[in-house]
């Protein structure tokens, strides 16, 4: 096949080359004539010339390269006509002498030629010799020649037309004959290209259409011609041009004509003509063809539209005026209608397409977009039409009037479902424009939105469910603030929620954390003044994405944590605020529990509860963060005054600690997290906080490493010494030194290991040494019976000793520590009061 | 012997072509003119030539050419300008032949012509007797026909083939006429690859059994090229002033006739010629 293509072309190649070379000998001797004045002898070259272009072996782009030549030689006999002292003859003579030539090309392309003189000598009148040319050159009907030939014509007419304020206007007729002329050159071009389809067997279908593509803009041009007429007006284009060319379009049948001329009218006329002229427009759409895609012309049509109506806004009130939506909506309509086969994709880029005219024309008019996603439904069959939205709808009045409307589409067949990319493509951007344009829950709260969508594949609905998701974290907070909002919501990105039942999909990892992520920010995005409200929206994301199994939970449950925790806070601090206690503290609590606000906070605590433990349970595991949530929701309780309950999340985060959590590291900073929770408690009876402090202790002390053990010890010595100024906080001094001892003595254990040559670990003794002067430090800042002076000198002396003896020196980072340490030492010294007193008796 | 005509310079004049293709200029004459001259004679130098006079004929001849010598002279007017006698130096004789009739134009066919010329002859009384002729061209412009007359239209058709409808304008012309009209295609089955008109023009020669026609095409005027569909129209202009054209002439002295025809032809793809004739009248309307 190659081969032959090749050889194909070579024999094109060969075929240009001799009647080029035949052109030009023709034309040397035409010329030679034309330096003598001899007419005759020039026109009969000039006929050989032209004879060349009768072939009818070259392809139309070989032609066109012929053609080109012999036009540039005409340029010297059209030079020649235009002297009339050099051949003697009036125009009219020549007009009849070029007429006596035999062949019918050669005369036709010599009878321009001079109608081009004989015009611009105004003896003849343009309209007169233009109609005369444009007429005889019926005689040519071979397609490509025909196209050519009227195509010099038409290049040859082009500034001799009697338009309005030419030269050639007056005597040589007006606008009207210009559009005429034009009209009807391009109406016989039109037909000589539609023609070329024809002849010859389905064998040659795809090379033909090639070539027409090839040939198209010759017959485009004309309507250019056209709309750069100055006399073309409005009342022009819609009375004459537009009848003319969509009657041409529709007679033609043909599948490439009609799409291309149709977007060419579009194209080229400004949309002003466009807008005043929508009827007979959309009525022509229906007549064209079935297999023509008039769905992408139409499309066409409406983006050029919107984009006008971006680019000028003042063309917007004529829009409205002529009533263009509904124009446009009803042509998309009448052209499904007409064409029952038409694809799913050409079906939703016409109507993305009008999604698009209205986001850029009807910016204020949601329920257009509504109609638009409605008669997209409707099209592509999607379920819900007709009885199932009325039901939704609730009201009588409307039932009647769907029904009246839709009636015809509800048994139209089964949904079509698109499937294919460049379809999923459109249907998505159709569902996103609203997205980007309104605001998202109004989008959605559209009754034909989820119709739509039910058309994509699950697959392609996890797409689109993300990009509400991203619309609704785009959205300023509190665009969802209700919890029929949210269960909206929901329902549109349930794909992302939970899986399908019964499919096992396979999904991305990297894509499912993303889509995970995003869902969980969209709890932040739920967002409600009201704190019922936001209760209700929390109940209800809980109760979706309880659905969503382990894989889900783990992403999607945290975030709902956090804002339960958040809304406990607040109202928390709403009822401080009104029974006026302190911030914190015992009283503070107890009052909380008991106000107004106890119910509430007792349902956030439960909630939290609930989600906490699910969290904890999931099978893939995410037991520190459960870990971290309890002791959070458990400091929530116990400021709000709920013991048992604070008590009860301490228990769950210590059994996760214990029986979860192995990893050294995981421990000893989950530790630290149950000892600042603990430690900011104050509701706790002695008993519960006996219990829970003795078991962190224990824990403590049952690190595996030595340095950690040290770290989480000295923490402990906090949970025996609550903070300052809160009522009911812990003041055991005794059990603190104790804890602080302790500490020094692991240290101490670890410095022997080190000098015992375990090697390296002298820098680790030192370190914990530091760490703990400055947990003595703390404590001695606050007067904690039991840490005084002289354990603080003795312990700094330990650690002096220990930098002297430093053979290797002591790393950067541990001298700086204990650099920074002692300019704390010093800084208080010089403090003054009660403090800088305490500090006196230490001297460095 | 030589021939000089009355009108001198202003004699009217013709150019037609000879048997042999050359261009010859010839007086031209119509009928009801007066053939006037003068006649020289001049006798070769030094001699005397004893004859026994010297006439003049006015000779329009048809000449068929399967029958040779048997030539059928419809005008043969004669005039003695000389009686018998001497000659001894060049004499010029004038003659006059008021208001002849010339019917018929002269014409020059493949079986037949028609001609004129003016014969002078000096009769000896030996040796052999001296004739010249000097042709003259005759034409005559014709009265011209109704012009409101019907044009030519017709439908003819090869069926489920082809279906064409023409229509001319008119079916007489002058010479120096153009046709006009027009084809209109109602079916095409057929792969057409160009249309054209022929110019044909048909000489029947002779009676009866022995009639003889010929036809020759005198023009060819391609007016399509490649292959219509249905329901166009193709117009046709074809000048008829380039081509070598006499008027119709019917039944000339019961000798012959001399038709033209419109011929047109469609050929197709394989070469193929679909054709169909219509006589028109052709008339001269100005000599």
């Amino acid at each position: 096949m190659a081969t032959m293509n090749v050889s194909a072309q070579d024999e094109q190649d060969k075929w240009l080359a001799d009647a080029s070379s035949l052109v030009k000998q023709y034309a040397f001797y035409m010329k030679r004539a034309l330096d003598d004045n001899n007419l005759r002898e020039a026109l009969k070259q000039g006929s050989l010339m032209l004879g060349e272009l009768r072939t009818i072996a070259l392809s139309p782009q070989k032609y066109y390269e012929l053609y080109m030549q012999v036009w540039n030689e005409l340029r010297h006999l059209e030079a020649f006509f235009g002297e009339e002292a050099r051949h003697g003859k009036s125009n009219l003579e020549l007009y009849e002498l070029v007429q006596h030539a035999g062949n019918i090309l050669p005369r036709l392309y010599l009878l321009i030629t001079v109608g081009v003189v004989y015009i611009k000598s105004k003896d003849g009148a343009a309209k007169d010799v233009l109609k005369d040319l444009v007429e005889m050159a019926k005689g040519v009907q071979q397609p490509i020649h025909g196209l050519f030939l009227r195509t010099y014509l038409s290049q040859a007419s082009k500034t001799l037309l009697p338009d309005t304020g030419s030269e050639y206007e007056g005597n040589g007729g007006n606008v009207n004959d210009a559009v005429e002329f034009v009209l009807q050159n391009f109406t016989e071009m039109n037909k000589l290209w539609v023609r070329m389809q024809h002849g010859g067997g389905n064998r040659d279908r795809e090379r033909r259409e090639k070539e027409r593509r090839e040939l198209r803009d010759l017959v485009g041009k004309n309507l250019l011609v056209l709309t750069q007429l100055e006399g073309m007006t409005l009342d022009l284009y819609k009375g004459t041009v537009l009848p003319r060319v969509l009657e041409q379009v529709i007679n033609c049948k043909d599948d490439i004509a009609q799409p291309y001329l149709l977007d060419a009218l579009i194209q080229v006329f400004p949309d002003e003509f466009h807008v005043q002229t929508l009827d007979a427009f959309l009525e022509a759409c229906p007549l064209l063809k079935p297999t023509v895609k008039i769905g992408n012309v139409l499309a066409s049509l409406m983006e050029r539209l919107a984009s006008s109506a971006r680019d000028n806004p003042e063309i917007v009130a004529q829009f409205v005026a002529v009533e263009a939506f509904g124009k446009l909506s009803a042509g998309c309509k009448s052209i499904i209608a007409s064409q029952p086969s038409m694809d799913a994709h050409d079906r939703l880029q016409m109507h993305a397409a009008l999604m698009g005219f209205v986001t850029a024309v009807h910016r204020d008019r949601l329920d257009y977009v509504d109609d638009v996603l409605g008669a997209c439904a409707d099209a592509l069959n999607a379920p819900g039409g007709g009885d199932e939205k009325d039901s939704k709808e609730n009201s009588s009045d409307e039932r009647v009037d769907r029904g009246g409307i839709d009636g015809g589409a509800e048994d139209a067949g089964p949904p079509m479902i698109v499937s294919d990319q460049k379809g999923v493509r459109q249907l998505h951007a159709l569902l996103t424009v609203p997205l980007d344009t309104y605001d998202v829950v109004s989008v959605l709260g559209l009754s034909n939105y989820p119709r739509v969508m039910s058309l994509l594949q699950p697959a392609n609905l996890r797409q689109m469910a993300m990009t509400i998701v991203k619309s609704v974290i785009r959205e300023p907070e509190g665009a969802v603030s209700d919890a029929t909002q949210a269960e909206t919501l929901f329902r549109f990105i349930s794909v992302l929620i939970k899986d399908r039942e019964g499919v096992a999909e396979e999904v991305d990892e990297e894509d499912f954390e993303e889509e995970q992520n995003a869902v969980a920010r969209l709890v932040h995005a739920l967002q409600s003044g009201d704190s019922d409200t936001q209760y209700r929206l929390l109940v209800a994301s809980r109760k979706h994405f309880g659905q969503g199994g382990p894989r889900r939970l783990k992403h999607t449950l945290p975030p709902l944590a956090h804002e339960a925790m958040r809304l406990g806070r607040s109202l928390l601090a709403r009822a401080r605020a009104d029974s006026g206690s302190g911030d914190s503290g015992a009283a503070a609590a107890a009052a909380a529990a008991t106000g107004p606000m106890g119910p509430a906070l007792k349902k956030i605590l439960q909630f939290l509860h609930q989600t906490i433990s699910a969290l904890a349970a999931a099978p893939v595991s995410r037991h520190e963060p459960a870990m971290r949530l309890f002791l959070e929701a458990a400091q929530l309780a116990d400021a709000s005054g709920m013991e048992p309950v604070a008590y009860e999340f301490f228990e769950r985060a210590m059994t996760i600690y214990e029986d979860e959590i192995s990893d050294s590291a995981a421990q000893r900073s989950a530790l630290s997290c149950v000892v600042g929770a603990l430690h900011s408690c104050v509701g706790f009876t002695a008993e519960s906080r006996e219990s829970l402090v003795h078991k962190t202790t224990a824990y403590s002390a049952r690190l595996l490493k030595k340095p950690d053990q040290v770290r989480a010890v000295s923490d402990c010595a906090h949970l025996f010494w609550g903070p300052d100024g809160v009522d009911g906080a812990a003041r055991d001094a005794t059990s603190t030194v104790t804890c602080l001892k302790k500490a020094l003595k692991i240290a101490g254990g670890v410095q022997q290991a080190s000098l015992g040559g375990v090697g390296g670990g002298g820098g680790d003794a030192l370190r914990l040494f530091i760490e703990v002067l400055n947990k003595y430090l703390y404590f001695f800042e606050r007067g904690c019976p039991g840490v005084d002076a002289s354990i603080l000198q003795g312990l700094l002396e330990i650690i002096n000793g220990e930098l002297a003896g430093e053979e290797h020196g002591v790393a950067p980072d541990i001298q700086a520590y204990y650099g920074a340490t002692v300019r704390h030492i010093k800084h208080q010294k010089l403090k003054g009061g009660e403090i800088g007193a305490r500090y006196q008796a230490i001297s460095l | 012997m030589d021939l000089t005509y009355a009108a001198g310079p202003t004699q009217r004049t013709a150019v037609v072509k000879s048997d042999q293709g050359s261009l010859d200029t010839l007086p031209l004459f119509t009928d009801g003119d007066t053939v006037a001259g003068t006649v020289h004679i001049s006798p070769a130098p030094g001699k005397r030539v004893d004859h026994l006079g010297v006439k003049i004929e006015v000779l329009g001849q048809i000449e068929l050419y399967f029958d040779r010598g048997n030539a059928y002279d419809f005008v043969s007017l004669v005039r003695e300008v000389m009686t018998p006698g001497e000659l001894v130096s060049p004499t010029s004789v004038p003659f006059e032949f008021k208001d002849v009739q010339l019917p018929h134009e002269t014409y020059q066919g493949i079986n037949v012509r028609l001609r004129y010329a003016v014969r002078v002859t000096m009769q000896r009384s030996y040796g052999n007797t001296v004739a010249q002729e000097f042709r003259f061209l005759v034409r005559n412009a014709g009265i011209p026909p109704q012009l409101d007359g019907p044009g030519i239209k017709m439908e003819v058709g090869i069926e489920d083939c082809l279906h064409i409808e023409f229509e001319y304008a008119k079916a007489k012309y002058h010479l120096k006429d153009v046709v006009v009209g027009k084809i209109f295609f109602l079916l095409v089955r057929i792969k057409i690859k160009h249309m054209e008109v022929e110019i044909r023009r048909r000489e029947s020669t002779g009676s009866g059994p022995n009639t003889y026609n010929e036809s020759e095409t005198i023009a060819k005027y391609e007016v399509m090229d490649g292959a219509p569909v249905r329901g166009e129209s193709i117009p046709v202009r074809l000048f008829l002033s380039p081509y070598d054209l006499t008027p119709t002439y019917k039944n000339v002295s019961d000798r012959f006739s001399v038709k033209y025809y419109l011929n047109l032809v469609l050929v197709d793809e394989e070469d193929r010629r679909y054709f169909k004739q219509q006589e028109i009248t052709l008339y001269r309307h100005e000599l």
